[in-house]
């Protein structure tokens, strides 16, 4: 009973980070069908953002805060240098050009940095266990959790609530129309990819707290994994990239917590061939967006 | 108000307006006619900023337009009610006109937008409800709603009664009369030629990306050439 909690709790944390990875990746590619390749590199911009404020002095939280503004300004960054000349490209030309700044990106990391892990060390608490009624759960993946949903509903607030945040769902549906309402294209799209820098750098933070670590790959992997969770959700789909993300995050701690240990080493192509499994039964993913009607 | 001069646009290898010169001046009511594919939408498109023109040039309130984005374009004080509606089918009505309002004061916005929900009633009544879900006329009363939200001085409509229902045609055009009288500047492309010329100022007919007739609509109701192409018997 406990480990079956203990282990929801590690799906959760883990799925809610891949969910953040994802929700980024979708209000990108929803708006300018961009799959951001690059978006990993955003995520292992806030992890050394974490790392140098500390090394600078800096205490945790203001560190984390530093690091998670510079995953907002490196999105942000992104889109003005390397994506905003290709408006309007097809979305392999985009798919290309995010592999470059990816690559590129990674070569500055590990000549400019190094390519061997950093550490981060981050207040003891973090890495402390809670005791919750005779079970022991680890700290950080409780507030990953809680981090995750209060930033999944702070984002639900503002794409309901906010001129802009309609704006950018509107943007997904038919980006020349908002236009011709004389909304700036310019400030929806920078909207867009700032908050995609944003969940990168709380994906960021809660990853290095996680693993204490920050290295030129930090980004590469779990954001893999953020894009199998949006093709799973249903490519640009907002609500299907976070269920994709929990999806992918839970059979990943499930198959590691309960394989037999002759399966580990095939983790991976488990958690595929499930995914597989499911694309086969919904091709659109679980959620797929709904598709403007054209006449 | 709007001058329009040998507006020439490409369509990938097509050369689909070709020369196209039009104006509307202040207060009027100028019909865009032609058949399918002589150009009229891509002349409209080209005019708010979303198709690349390859020559002429448009004014509008003593401004030139050419090359400025869709967004400045309609920033100037003109409204779009573009071909197929295009309203957010996933954002409600409520949605739909606050974006539309807000490029104006808020003070604005809240007085514009009671005023079209009174002109609109069926607007007011569906006003939580899913865009999508609308019937084409109120798509259409949406799109007309969301263009004039603003308070432009042109309004552009594209095929405003394209796929109507009989009765919601006879409404859109009753509409169109009702803007006119309130002095709205229009310019509108159909393919009902009938009830344009009843409601227009003037015409212009194009055919094959250029202007083959151009004049005051009670001239066109009555012209041998309009009437054998569109009112055949």
């Amino acid at each position: 009973m406990e480990i079956a909690l203990q282990q929801t709790l590690n799906a959760l944390s883990l799925g809610g980070i891949y969910a953040l990875l994802a929700l980024g990746l979708a209000i990108v590619f929803s708006i300018v069908r961009l799959i951001n390749f690059a978006h990993g590199e955003i995520m292992t911009m806030g992890g050394y953002g974490v790392f140098l404020s500390l090394a600078l002095g800096l205490p945790a939280l203001p560190a984390m805060v530093v690091g998670v503004g510079i995953s907002v300004m490196a999105a942000v960054a992104m889109e003005k240098v390397a994506f905003r000349a290709m408006r309007g490209a097809s979305v392999v030309t985009l798919l290309i050009t995010s592999f470059a700044v990816s690559e590129l990106l990674k070569v500055l990391f590990q000549n400019g940095i190094s390519a061997r892990p950093k550490p981060i060390s981050l207040p003891p608490v973090l890495s402390s266990t809670l005791d919750f009624g005779g079970v022991t759960l680890p700290v950080i993946a409780v507030v990953s959790i809680v981090v995750t949903l209060t930033a999944l509903l702070g984002l639900t607030l503002l794409l309901r609530r906010t001129v802009l945040g309609v704006a950018m769902r509107a943007a997904a549906e038919d980006f020349d129309m908002l236009r011709l309402l004389g909304l700036k294209a310019n400030v929806v799209v920078a909207t867009a990819f700032a908050i995609s820098g944003l969940l990168a750098g709380i994906a960021a933070v809660l990853w290095t707290g996680q693993r204490g670590s920050v290295d030129p790959l930090m980004g590469f992997f779990p954001v893999l994994k953020a894009f199998i969770a949006t093709v799973l959700g249903g490519l640009g789909s907002l609500g299907g990239a976070v269920l994709g993300g929990f999806v992918v995050g839970a059979i990943e701690v499930f198959s590691q917590a309960f394989l037999p240990p002759a399966l580990a080493p095939y983790r991976d192509a488990i958690v595929l061939s499930c995914v597989i499994a499911l694309l086969l039964l919904r091709p659109d993913g679980l959620l797929p967006p709904a598709k403007s009607i054209r006449s | 108000m709007l001058t329009v001069s040998d507006l020439t646009v490409d369509y990938g290898p097509v050369r689909a307006v070709r020369g196209v010169s039009l104006d509307v001046g202040e207060g009027e009511v100028v019909a865009l006619l032609g058949a399918n594919g002589a150009g009229k939408t891509t002349t409209l498109m080209a005019i708010a900023g979303l198709r690349k023109v390859a020559a002429g040039s448009v004014t509008f309130a003593g401004r030139a337009l050419l090359g400025l984005p869709p967004e400045e374009i309609v920033r100037t004080g003109i409204g779009v009610a573009p071909e197929g509606r295009r309203i957010f089918a996933g954002l409600t009505v409520d949605e739909n006109l606050r974006l539309a309002g807000s490029i104006v004061a808020p003070e604005v916005e809240i007085a514009r937008r009671e005023a079209l929900l009174d002109r609109f009633p069926i607007l007011r009544e569906r006003y939580r409800q899913r865009a999508g879900l609308l019937s084409g006329g109120e798509q259409q009363m949406l799109a007309v709603a969301r263009a004039l939200l603003p308070g432009p001085r042109l309004l552009m409509l594209d095929e405003p009664s394209l796929g109507l229902a009989p009765q919601m045609v006879d409404l859109v055009f009753d509409l169109i009369a009702e803007l006119k009288a309130e002095g709205v500047t229009i310019l509108l492309v159909e393919q009902n030629v009938a009830r344009s010329l009843e409601v227009a100022d003037r015409a212009v007919v194009l055919a094959n990306g250029q202007v083959a007739l151009a004049g005051p609509a009670a001239d066109l109701r009555n012209d041998d050439q309009v009437r054998a192409a569109y009112f055949a018997a």
